[in-house]
């Protein structure tokens, strides 16, 4: 009895690890396989022949590799933009005296209570008419507007002792030199958890991509992704190379920077 | 370690923004002499393959003019017409559906073609064009397109079954009785004597080609239209419309001819999965080029009376522009007259041209079927030219959808497709 | 005293000023535009003419828009407390102490960092009727059964709720890790001493001290499961028919396919309204409760 539960309690997480890792294993066999292949047994897919061929086709011949770099082009720059401008004006509400401080908090609070899908065909509007549509400046900056780093930052800057600035500012030191060599330094884990944020949220995000870009060139992943296998959808082979494509660099990554990404996101936890 | 994410961050993004730097560039220098056109087309499959092989020969044949073909998600591509146009980033030369012109007119999104033939003085002879087709694209008078094909909905069959079976005749043509006994019979005798694994008939549970079906039998049996001739109202014929759709909800249920919710039902077809499969003239192109698929195509049967089927019209457009450029026009007018001129390169996809001096074209003529495609053309039941068709055609497949599922009832689903055509025409913003 | 304040003006600009911009430009004006577009016709070609309150009475007698509210709000209901029970599981899992555990935390985590698209895809291509994995699979080890899982009204739900889970629940777990790894051990060992059997440790002291990172995985769940469209649009498309269609999705096709951005931004006030009262109710009922306790 004990010893079955023992195996039990072994066997299962082991089993649920395979099955959510499982799909993305078919996802990389299917994309070794030669094209146009009919399988009928589905275990027929792990077995040989494999071949790259398929890679190389869909980079040489279409524009996925320049979609994957479109989206961490967007990803990376909309990241850095926002770690900067939320802690800067996080800095400002946290540690220097002006006037109106309270209502300018509360009206960055304000955007917390709007969830972004709801403003959408507006700001489509708006961004029609500031003439960023189909542009790199019109997939970054409407994703630079969340308020959430600031309120995060702004109480992770609270905890910075007050001493610690007034004795810096007895030094000489200039504002901008406190934020930039004492609060950001002492602020990594939240900075840290920002960017991990922001950075899926970029990723992943579909709909404003999808409905402001035109020019194929300026596709991000999650756009391009469809219309490439609308249209060339024959079989499983190529959309699943595609999807391969799109995907490895972010598992290797993902390999790589494990302990950082669960740390970033734990953190936002016990924040909030 | 954190080191090297930092530099890889970077090249990344300094790679990714020189490759942005570079096309921008690469349009710039055109500017110098060349002349880029954007063309934006919503084939998919072999269509695209034959358009592209025409936009290939044209850069080829022209070396001042630089077309770029850009391949659209067919499902989105009026949307992302009709807003790109909006936005400011409109083609200069596009594909659009004769059916969907009526809106797009519309919308202010067409510009009129005589004009850019008067300013160019680019001849284009509108007496060599198919005039059943040519008289849609003509709006108050005007001319707002070139058409370049008809594309029927149409049957093909696979002639090893059907002569295994034998329901092939003499001379090669399916027997087929009247009426819907005698298609009924004709499905009940395949599936009697095919192989276990190899279904009668293989079309999709959803979408399209459904839809495309229930429309020719629809208008088989003598229909007016969807809505009146005023196009103010709905003028769905509710009999005629249930019977359609019940005769097809039966192939599914009832009979089960067609095995349901096939994931890719060309593909069926092509590897032989199945004896008859019903969609446009398109696929010809495809299936020709298919090793040991022995085929062949007729017009859908003549089920409720008259020989009617289900058709459409691809069409150039020239989407209106913000600064007109006259160079740029002239140039999208050459590219649209080239295409209509090589339409026996656009007939291997399976279309019929629309510009009729192709038809006389050894390259035309001895391509199988076409002569068959030619004469079907001319039985394609339009819709009424209303600015709402998308809108309608929407409700129509999503409502046809819940039909084919099983979970609507056919006289509640037109019941709700009849309310909802009516609202629409009522509350429409295109007024 | 007026002069330091003055300059601490001064001084806050160049820190303010950046974020207040975009801010103002790309959060808070959209929600003004918005406002306004919802009285108005407004085409996406830019025919504009004010109707007053017309697109709000439109919204209140359309079918379509309730039916598309209710399917949204039908995903939170099924999504959420199946989100949240799986993710707490996955982290009792990959708490435990094992050779394996780096594995685990790999493994259920993964997907959460495929791209929508890719997941769209996998999910079709999986889930197709006759020759997609899982049904040959079936097959193969002698289930004849055929399930249609994108096709059946019922089915495709679940076939959403499913793929939706498996994508991100990965994300829920790391917050429940998290905290289960805060729980000081002491607790479990004083508890021991007193003879508590495994259950009575789980029930007693992990479970209580998971209810706070609980609430706000909660709250962050529905607010995120409202915002349902992406998967569904490449899955199912809103089909068959329009059963599984979301609000965002209608809000989206009336934009864009039907050019009626007027009525749109009227749908997505209707939709900001009530996410509004969702997360003003939470807000109340964790202050309450937290007050008791």
């Amino acid at each position: 009895m004990r010893k079955s539960r023992a195996v039990m309690g072994n066997l299962l997480p082991f089993i649920i690890a395979i099955i959510f890792i499982f799909p993305i294993i078919w996802m990389l066999f299917v994309s070794l396989k030669p094209q146009g292949l009919g399988i009928s047994n589905p275990l027929k897919w792990f077995l040989p022949p494999y071949t790259f061929t398929n890679y190389v086709h869909i980079i040489a011949d279409f524009q996925v590799l320049r979609w994957l770099l479109n989206s961490l082009f967007v990803g990376i720059v909309t990241t850095i933009i926002t770690l900067i401008v939320t802690s800067l004006a996080a800095f400002a509400i946290s540690k220097i005296n002006f006037q109106y401080k309270k209502f300018i908090f509360i009206f960055f609070l304000i955007g917390l209570m709007v969830p972004g899908e709801a403003t959408l065909i507006p700001l489509y509007q708006i961004a029609q008419s500031m003439h960023i549509l189909d542009s790199y400046i019109g997939l970054i900056v409407p994703g630079i507007a969340s308020p959430l780093g600031v309120i995060v930052l702004k109480s992770f800057f609270d905890s910075v002792p007050k001493e610690v600035i007034e004795s810096a500012r007895m030094d000489g030191c200039s504002l901008f030199r406190i934020y930039y060599s004492i609060v950001l330094p002492l602020a990594k884990p939240a900075l840290a958890s920002i960017a991990i944020f922001t950075f899926i949220g970029s990723w992943n995000n579909f709909l404003w991509p999808y409905m402001i870009t035109f020019s194929d060139h300026l596709y991000t992943l999650p756009v391009g992704i469809p219309v490439f296998n609308s249209n060339y959808s024959q079989d499983y082979i190529l959309p699943m190379t595609v999807n391969a494509v799109s995907s490895i660099p972010l598992i290797i990554a993902f390999f790589f920077f494990e302990k950082q990404i669960v740390k970033g996101i734990s953190f936002s936890g016990i924040k909030g | 370690m954190k080191r090297v994410f930092v530099v890889l961050l970077c090249s990344i993004a300094l790679f990714s923004f020189s490759t942005a730097c570079s096309t921008a560039g690469s349009t710039s220098e055109s500017a110098k002499g060349k002349i880029t056109l954007q063309y934006w087309t919503l084939f998919g499959g072999g269509d695209a393959e034959y358009m592209q092989q025409i936009v290939d020969k044209f850069n080829k044949t022209h070396p001042n003019i630089h077309v770029n073909n850009m391949q659209l998600d067919s499902t989105q591509y009026y949307t992302k017409l009709v807003s790109g146009v909006a936005a400011g980033r409109s083609p200069d030369v596009a594909i659009s559906h004769i059916t969907m012109m009526p809106e797009l007119e519309n919308l202010g999104i067409l510009s009129p073609v005589d004009d850019i033939i008067n300013e160019t003085k680019v001849n284009v002879k509108w007496d060599d064009f198919n005039q059943n087709i040519l008289k849609s694209s003509i709006f108050n008078g005007e001319h707002y397109s070139l058409p370049i094909d008809t594309h029927p909905f149409v049957m093909f069959y696979n002639k090893k079954y059907l002569k295994e079976a034998g329901l092939l005749d003499a001379s090669g043509n399916p027997i087929i009785g009247k009426g819907p006994d005698g298609f009924l019979n004709f499905l009940q005798q395949l599936k009697e004597k095919l192989p276990d694994d190899v279904a009668p008939f293989s079309l999709s549970n959803g979408g399209d080609d459904p839809y495309r079906l229930w429309w020719a039998l629809y208008f088989q049996q003598g229909a007016e239209g969807i809505v009146s001739k005023d196009l103010q109202r709905s003028a769905l014929d509710m009999d005629k419309a249930i019977k359609a759709a019940q005769f097809i909800k039966d192939l599914y249920f009832k009979q089960k001819f067609i095995p349901r919710n096939i994931a890719d039902f060309y593909q069926m077809f092509q590897t032989q999965k199945a004896a008859i499969t019903m969609t446009g003239v398109w696929a010809t192109g495809t299936w020709a080029s298919t090793k040991g698929l022995d085929f062949g195509a007729m017009n859908i049967p003549n089920i409720f009376g008259k020989q009617v089927t289900w058709g459409d019209s691809h069409n150039l457009i020239f989407p209106v522009q913000k600064n007109p450029d006259p160079k740029k026009q002239k140039a999208a007018l050459e590219f649209a007259k080239f295409v209509e001129e090589n339409g026996q390169m656009w007939a291997q996809a399976g279309h019929v041209p629309a510009n009729t001096t192709n038809w006389d074209k050894p390259d035309f003529t001895k391509l199988p079927y076409r002569k068959e495609y030619t004469k079907v053309a001319s039985t394609v039941a339009f819709p009424r030219q209303t600015a709402e068709f998308g809108g309608i055609k929407d409700f129509m497949m999503e409502d046809l959808d819940t039909i084919w599922n099983g979970s609507v009832s056919p006289e509640r689903a037109f019941k709700k497709l009849n309310n909802q055509i009516n609202d629409l025409l009522k509350n429409s913003i295109l007024k | 005293m007026r002069n330091k304040r003055i300059s601490g003006n001064i001084k806050a600009i160049p820190f303010l000023l950046p974020f207040f911009v975009v801010y103002v430009l790309f959060t808070i004006w959209p929600i003004i535009k918005g406002l306004q577009m919802s009285f108005y016709d407004w085409s996406i070609i830019k025919k504009i003419r004010f109707i007053g309150l017309e697109n709000y009475a439109q919204m209140l007698h359309d079918p379509d828009f309730w039916a598309s509210l209710w399917h949204t709000t039908l995903f939170v209901l099924f999504s959420t407390p199946t989100m949240v029970i799986l993710a707490l599981v996955l982290a009792l899992l990959a708490n435990k102490k094992s050779k394996l555990q780096a594995f685990y935390r790999g493994a259920y985590f993964l997907p959460t960092i495929l791209s929508v698209s890719v997941i769209s895809y996998l999910a079709i291509f999986m889930l197709q009727p006759y020759s997609g994995f899982i049904n040959s699979f079936l097959h193969l080890i002698g289930i004849h059964a055929e399930p249609f899982w994108m096709a059946g009204p019922h089915l495709a739900w679940v076939s959403i709720v499913g793929v939706t889970l498996w994508w991100t629940v990965g994300f829920n777990m790391i917050l429940f890790l998290a905290a289960l790894q805060d729980i000081p051990d002491y607790m479990y060992e004083a508890a021991k001493i007193d003879g508590a059997t495994r259950w009575q440790l789980f029930w007693n002291i992990t479970l209580p001290q998971l209810i706070p990172v609980g609430r706000i995985i909660l709250l962050l769940q529905v607010l995120a499961s409202y915002k349902i469209f992406a998967q569904i649009m490449l899955i199912t498309n809103g089909g068959p028919g329009t059963s599984t269609r979301p609000i965002i999705q209608y809000i989206y096709q009336t934009g864009f396919h039907k050019y009626n951005l007027g009525y749109a931004a009227t749908m997505s006030y209707g939709l900001f309204v009530i996410l509004l009262i969702l997360s003003i109710l939470q807000l109340k009922g964790q202050t309450s409760q937290g007050g008791e306790s």
